[in-house]
């Protein structure tokens, strides 16, 4: 015999539940345009009836229970994150490098008039125009400050070098204490998540944060992640646990970052971090970095600094007859400790102009002040290709700068191939977990009728219901 | 495929910045008139471009060394004819007295023009061009040629007792100039050229040929003969100075040649064409439009908008 009052129940269930709906459906519209959300779904089941015994009610057509929350879920495809986080390291890497090498390309701006070339060809011209004319003050005054300009040029971009320097490692500083930061707030998470799941409920917002979480770890590290049965993720960079269960590992950096707790190097494949340490440290052909760049500079300083001093310690002064002062040889053009930081002219040649030695002999009398054969070695220097280690200077630098820009042309290449690719992976994403708020406005509508329906359905029962109470079984009263 | 607003909006977003890009690319290579202006733009490219600047700017010195080398040698060019005159005139007039019509008086008056002759001669091989001297090997700040205690001394030497050794070491005190990628031009004429040496040289022979006008008997000598050896000697020279001045002007025209194609090589690779670049700019743009009024029609109807 059917109870009673059950078809209330029905209806009461009905009611809470199309609430708890049309809640959710809020929830997902509030956060159409929050990063990292993920759409939730409530996923509903019809109830059992609620049966005694199946032998004392042998009745027909038996009624359920009407409708219970089977579970709230989020929709996320956890085989698209492992992919996007995959792409956006490699992106995020070449991103990194791509504008770091764009900006050591601007300082060496050679298709402007005012580059390292242009200030080494002013240098030699002015020396042909001393071999022209050795004895002349004037002449002899312009070949020192055109040669000033070349060696302050050398100064400055080796400086501007090392500040970018200086500028990555911070930044790599910066990312490692990121990644502690990052790890802290997963182990966090990840006990939070871990109590709330014990209830049997799925903790969809706090797992949203974590994937935020992940996804920007992502960027700046390559690693790899499980999931483990309690809902913890246990999280490892090549081979060593960054994170396992409420457990992590703090990372150190000082020259190489290291792991706080065995002093064993972090080992990094891909990531923004590793473009920072590629760019800080990179000293090779197959590893361009600034030190390399840096080499490179101070290679060419010291091959035309040297090559020049060989060759002016074999001239001889100008002298200065009426002050004493004899015509000398030996004397050095550039300061002979030379780095493209620390490139100069020696103290001889700044105190005197008199001090460039263009002759090939000893001026013994006024008669031979116009012997510029020295004068004509040193601008043949120019056109030498067989100087050590670098064969020539203008092959050399050309070198230099066309390495530069290629390296340069093929990150930002690879870049831009990686961003077609991360995109279309967050598209796919969206695709899944994003909310579409016409989506939602339609499930409002569908919950607001069951609503509707349901409180009708509760006044149809408390009319029979009140037939029965109030007007049965009342004859002749 | 699942569509979501943000996912539409992002995809407008992502193009609307692409677009702008390119328009930004087009504007800054319009307005710097340069289509290259980073070093990655065309890593190719920065390599021609530099071998070019690199080559134009030897080509600059060489065209200034032209100039140098150019005036010197037309200087000396200008001298040697000048000698070439002297020894004429002196030939000329030499040719009369050796006649043995002259009288006393005659002869003086021979001997003061040719006195005239012999000190202009010096002179002459004291040229001076920009302060310095032409005709002093090394020596571009002392006069070459003084007249010292009746001697004729040039850089200090005397010219009638002046050895083989000390004339090869100032021949050696050339001016050698690059006019070209391999080629260099002495420029200067050395002073024991122009005057010559030993008995021989020219004021030795103007200056004899004085004190024989002037002494009380004129005895005839090989003057003449001597004055032609000369004038062979100075035509020699002359057309020695003649081809290194014409190497000069074949130098020029080749180096402008080789100014022309760099120019073009460099100017291939780093200048714009302002017709192609406007209209790719145009076209740019006209895309960057579209993106925006489709962009705009998709993003924002909503069911909502519709429901009552």
């Amino acid at each position: 015999m059917r109870s009673t009052f059950y078809g209330f129940e029905i209806a009461k269930m009905s009611l809470a539940i199309s609430q708890k709906a049309i809640d959710i459906t809020g929830h997902n519209i509030a956060n159409a345009d929050t990063k990292g959300y993920t759409r939730q779904r409530i996923t509903l089941a019809s109830k059992d009836p609620y049966m005694q015994s199946r032998f004392l009610d042998p009745e027909r057509g038996i009624v359920g229970g009407g409708v219970s929350i089977q579970s709230l879920d989020q929709i996320r495809d956890i085989y698209i994150d492992k992919q996007y986080r995959k792409e956006n390291n490699l992106m995020e890497m070449w991103n990194t490098r791509s504008e770091a090498l764009s900006y050591i390309e601007q300082i060496f701006d050679e298709t402007q008039d005012s580059g390292l070339s242009d200030s080494i060809n002013t240098f030699f011209k002015s020396l042909h125009d001393l071999t022209n004319n050795p004895a002349d003050k004037g002449t002899r005054i312009s070949v020192i400050q055109n040669a000033l300009k070349m060696t302050e040029l050398f100064n400055h971009y080796s400086s501007q070098l090392k500040d970018k320097q200086t500028e990555l490692d911070n930044a790599t500083k910066i990312s490692v204490m990121r990644i502690n930061d990052i790890s802290s707030n997963l182990v966090n998470l990840n006990e939070q998540i871990k109590s709330y799941e014990l209830k049997g409920e799925k903790a969809n917002d706090l797992r949203d944060k974590r994937n935020l979480l992940l996804d920007e770890l992502s960027g700046i590290i390559d690693f790899t992640y499980e999931e483990s049965k309690d809902g913890t993720v246990n999280v490892a960079i090549n081979g060593k646990n960054l994170i396992e269960g409420s457990v992590r590992n703090i990372l150190e950096s000082n020259n190489n970052i290291t792991w706080l707790d065995d002093g064993s190097n972090l080992i990094i494949k891909r990531g923004s971090l590793k473009a920072y340490l590629d760019m800080r440290d990179g000293d090779s052909e197959n590893n361009v970095g600034i030190p390399y760049i840096i080499n490179n500079l101070d290679l060419l300083a010291e091959s035309i600094g040297n090559e020049i001093n060989k060759v002016h310690s074999l001239g001889w002064t100008l002298p200065d007859f009426a002050n004493g002062v004899p015509s000398i040889t030996g004397v050095d053009f550039f300061n002979p400790q030379i780095t493209a930081e620390t490139f100069a002219l020696s103290d001889a040649i700044l105190e005197n102009s008199n001090n460039i030695a263009a002759s090939s002999e000893n001026i013994t009398s006024a008669e031979l002040k116009g012997n510029n054969l020295v004068a004509s070695m040193l601008t043949g220097i120019q056109n030498r290709t067989d100087i050590p280690k670098i064969s020539s200077i203008d092959s050399f630098l050309k070198g230099i700068v066309t390495e530069l820009a290629i390296e340069t042309s093929h990150a930002r290449f690879m870049f831009e191939g990686q961003e077609t690719l991360t995109l279309s992976l967050s598209n796919q994403k969206s695709s899944v977990s994003g909310v579409s708020i016409d989506e939602e406005m339609t499930s409002l509508l569908r919950f607001q009728h069951i609503y509707a329906a349901s409180a009708r359905l509760i006044t149809a029962i408390d009319e029979y219901l009140d037939v029965l109470i109030n007007r049965t079984g009342i004859v002749g009263r | 495929m699942r569509i979501t607003n943000s996912m539409i909006i992002d995809t407008f977003l992502n193009n609307l910045n692409k677009n702008s890009n390119i328009m930004n690319k087009y504007q800054a290579q319009l307005s710097s008139n340069r289509r290259i202006t980073r070093l990655s733009d065309d890593p190719i490219g920065i390599m021609s471009s530099l071998e070019a600047r690199s080559k134009l700017q030897r080509l600059e010195q060489f065209s200034n060394n032209n100039r140098e080398a150019r005036s010197w040698l037309d200087q000396t060019e200008f001298a040697l004819s000048e000698v070439n005159e002297i020894i004429k005139i002196a030939t000329e007039n030499m040719i009369r007295a050796e006649n043995g019509t002259l009288s006393a008086g005659d002869r003086n008056a021979v001997a003061s023009l040719i006195e005239q002759l012999r000190d202009h001669v010096i002179q002459i091989g004291n040229t001076v061009i920009g302060g310095r001297y032409i005709f002093g090997g090394y020596n571009t700040s002392e006069t070459p040629f003084k007249y010292i205690d009746g001697t004729l001394k040039y850089n200090g030497l005397d010219l009638l007792k002046i050895t083989n050794d000390e004339i090869d070491i100032q021949k050696s005190q050339v001016k050698d100039i690059l006019v070209g990628f391999n080629t260099s031009i002495n420029a200067a004429l050395s002073g024991v050229d122009l005057m010559g040496t030993g008995n021989d040289n020219l004021f030795n022979i103007l200056d004899e040929t004085v004190k024989a006008l002037r002494s009380e008997n004129y005895i005839s000598g090989n003057y003449l003969e001597r004055l032609d050896n000369k004038q062979n000697d100075i035509l020699t020279l002359l057309a020695d100075i003649g081809g290194r001045i014409k190497r000069l002007d074949i130098m020029e025209d080749t180096n402008s040649r080789y100014e022309v194609s760099y120019l073009d090589m460099k100017s291939s690779i780093e200048d714009i064409d302002q017709a192609k670049v406007i209209t790719e700019f145009k076209m740019a743009e006209a895309v960057y439009r579209s993106t925006l009024a489709v962009g705009a029609k998709v993003i924002q109807p909503k069911l909502i908008d519709f429901l009552r």
